[in-house]
């Protein structure tokens, strides 16, 4: 194919030419450093949402499935919170669909036994009857090191001491002492004990909990009357106030007031 | 009838969502290849008029083509990455320079907007492709 004969080039034509609409913007370092500072914003909040959903064992105690989700779930949402030119949904589907397998795994775990066995694996018994099983160990590839000091940090230094030891399927190991040495209960002295439930906060830093009164039969006014025999006159002066069990008061006032009336 | 629990219809909803992007790209994608052949029909139609030499022409419909693209970039932005995107920007710009100037090289620009215009779409398929 040939091309039509090259007409010659006139620099000061081009430069009259009416500006591109892509023109760079001298503001744009800062729209960029805006808009990551949005991105980070919104995908703090996607994140948050997803460990809320996927429940409070998370943090403390984590599943295989579960750890997958936290590694994984935080390189889905640092690219496109650094990377102004990736579309900020890219990160929001894929948080989106690790939430998706996370909370699927843990309904199908919870539901069934043998998948639970599968995804989450099953405890293995590492000491039974004060010997430790070799069988485990080895399947496990945990080495004996690993089980003392695990032991050790579980307040059983000596082996002997223990009956039973069972690695959880969070890595974490269980041990049931020998009965000789576990620790002397009321039980074991014959002695009676009275109920000990938790005792229920009534005002927290100046709000009365109405949802906590009302679950335990008792009304803002006997609260108040409560606090007046405290020498509190009104709730919003009360740091903490709590009642246990046997129906002891406990209020502490904020120090603000207290040493405005001494 | 049993009484269902709160993580079953978080489940449910979750899938439901999960449904609702699935379809949602499918569309996305057929849209976006929709608009990704009308772009390059036009960016055609530049070549031809660049061939036949007729430069005014070829000025007005890459001028008409390139506020098109801004406001068909504005959209994709939001599900295509924009490095990709800028490419195409930065061919037609290059296009424009070389139309402007007479430049039968106008064509190596174009002929690069075209293919990239075209590729877009693609790279957001579903398929072992893109899978691996």
């Amino acid at each position: 194919m040939r091309f039509p004969p090259l007409a010659p080039v006139e620099p000061p034509a081009l430069q009259n030419k009416p500006t591109s609409i892509w023109a760079k913007d001298p503001m744009e370092v800062k729209r960029t450093m805006l808009i990551v500072f949005a991105r980070v914003l919104i995908l703090f909040i996607t994140v948050l949402i997803l460990l809320r959903v996927t429940g409070k064992k998370q943090v403390a105690n984590l599943q295989p499935a579960e750890l997958v989700t936290l590694v994984m779930v935080a390189d889905v949402a640092a690219i496109p919170m650094t990377s102004p030119g990736t579309p900020l949904v890219n990160g929001i589907v894929g948080i989106f669909a690790l939430l998706l397998m996370q909370f699927t795994l843990s309904y199908i775990t919870m539901k069934s036994t043998r998948s639970r066995a599968i995804i989450s694996g099953r405890p293995t018994n590492v000491i039974v009857n004060g010997k430790i099983v070799e069988e485990s160990l080895q399947e496990l590839r945990y080495n004996i090191n690993d089980l003392l000091e695990q032991l050790r940090a579980a307040g059983y230094p000596a082996i002997q001491d223990v009956e039973w030891a069972v690695l959880e399927t969070n890595g974490q190991l269980s041990v049931i002492p020998k009965s000789q040495k576990r620790p002397v209960t009321p039980e074991d002295l014959g002695i009676s004990t009275q109920y000990e439930g938790l005792p229920v906060p009534l005002i927290v830093d100046g709000n009365p909990d109405k949802h906590n009164l009302e679950r335990i039969g008792l009304d803002m006014n006997w609260l108040l009357a409560e606090l007046k025999k405290h020498g509190v006159s009104r709730p919003k002066d009360v740091l903490y106030a709590s009642i246990d069990t046997q129906g002891n008061f406990y209020c502490q006032p904020k120090s603000t007031i207290k040493e405005s009336s001494a | 009838m049993k009484r269902r629990s709160s993580s079953t219809w978080i489940l449910v909803g979750l899938w439901f969502v999960a449904l609702s992007i699935v379809l949602g790209t499918w569309w996305i994608i057929a849209a976006q290849t929709k608009v990704a052949h009308e772009l390059a029909q036009r960016i055609e139609g530049i070549e031809a008029e660049v061939l036949n030499g007729d430069w005014e022409n070829a000025s007005q419909l890459i001028r008409e083509l390139m506020i098109r693209w801004e406001k068909t970039r504005q959209v994709w932005a939001f599900h295509t990455e924009h490095a990709e995107m800028d490419e195409v920007t930065d061919a037609l710009i290059e296009a424009e320079a070389l139309i402007a100037a007479n430049e039968a090289g106008a064509l190596a620009p174009l002929r690069k907007a075209r293919d990239r215009i075209v590729t877009l779409p693609q790279r957001d398929r579903l398929d072992l492709e893109n899978l691996f």
